[in-house]
């Protein structure tokens, strides 16, 4: 894989399997690219370049995609999980200087 | 930002989560973890298993804490929480699955990301990561995670 986004290595009985992964830009988590095949088959079997954010992306994400019309990256997810809470936090200390508990 | 290595471990119990790596109730911070290692100290059999890191919201209850080794013996006490042997699952994210890889018990899996593609989690109390065998608790596992705080 050309400029891969980090390297899996499994160790069994069998032997060692070596693949190359990438973190998908929308939500975050580790795609493992199949071993042995050509890199552009490997690449497309489990992403595509989101073409907006022009980051790799997983097929779940690319599906998500297609159907809301929206990009969201990783990193926005990451700061609406913080602002959410930091939401809650602020409004029960509201709540609780307000006297409601 | 500094580099801790959280050893997490499950002797057979009865939960799904080999260990738990979240923010801290009062001041958490973003934290990436930057290599795992997956694998079973129990006699060689052949189990299998589905290992998944998730994104979860609670730390659930740990059968014990694990303290964060700093990597850098300069560096202070991490402020983020990590969990292992858990007698109640933390709460986890439905379709935040970050990591997910089968393998047999006999297998060990490492994983690496180059720079840029660490797994980060939010700073926010009591939300981070999972790491779970949905499939099979009753066999002795061990999780070597490394993550740096930002």
């Amino acid at each position: 894989m050309y400029r891969p986004g980090g390297y899996a290595i499994i160790t069994g009985p069998a032997g060692v399997v070596e693949m190359d992964t990438f973190t998908c830009g929308h939500h975050g988590g580790v795609v493992h690219v199949p071993a042995g095949l050509a890199a552009t088959v490997a690449l497309e079997a489990v992403s595509s370049v989101c073409f907006m954010c022009r980051q790799r992306i997983c097929h779940a994400c690319e599906k998500e995609r297609q159907l809301t019309a929206r990009c969201v990256t990783a990193e926005q997810r990451i700061e609406a999980m913080e602002r959410v809470v930091e939401g809650d936090r602020n409004r029960q200390a509201l709540f609780k200087a307000a006297g409601i508990t | 930002m500094a580099k801790y290595a959280v050893l997490a471990q499950r002797t057979a119990s009865s939960t799904l989560s080999v260990g738990a790596v979240t923010g801290a109730a009062s001041t958490p911070r973003r934290c990436k973890i930057y290599r795992l290692e997956f694998g079973s100290e129990a006699s060689p059999a052949d189990n299998a298993f589905l290992w998944q890191v998730q994104r979860c919201t609670t730390a659930g209850t740990a059968g014990s804490s694990v303290t964060p080794v700093a990597l850098d013996p300069a560096d202070p006490a991490a402020t983020t929480v990590a969990g292992q042997a858990h007698s109640v699952d933390p709460t986890v994210t439905a379709n935040l699955m970050l990591l997910t890889i089968p393998l047999n018990q006999r297998a060990t899996y490492q994983w690496q990301p180059a720079p840029g593609g660490e797994l980060v989690l939010p700073a926010t109390a009591s939300n981070g990561a999972a790491i779970r065998t949905p499939t099979s608790s009753a066999v002795a596992v061990t999780v070597t995670c490394y993550i740096d705080e930002q």
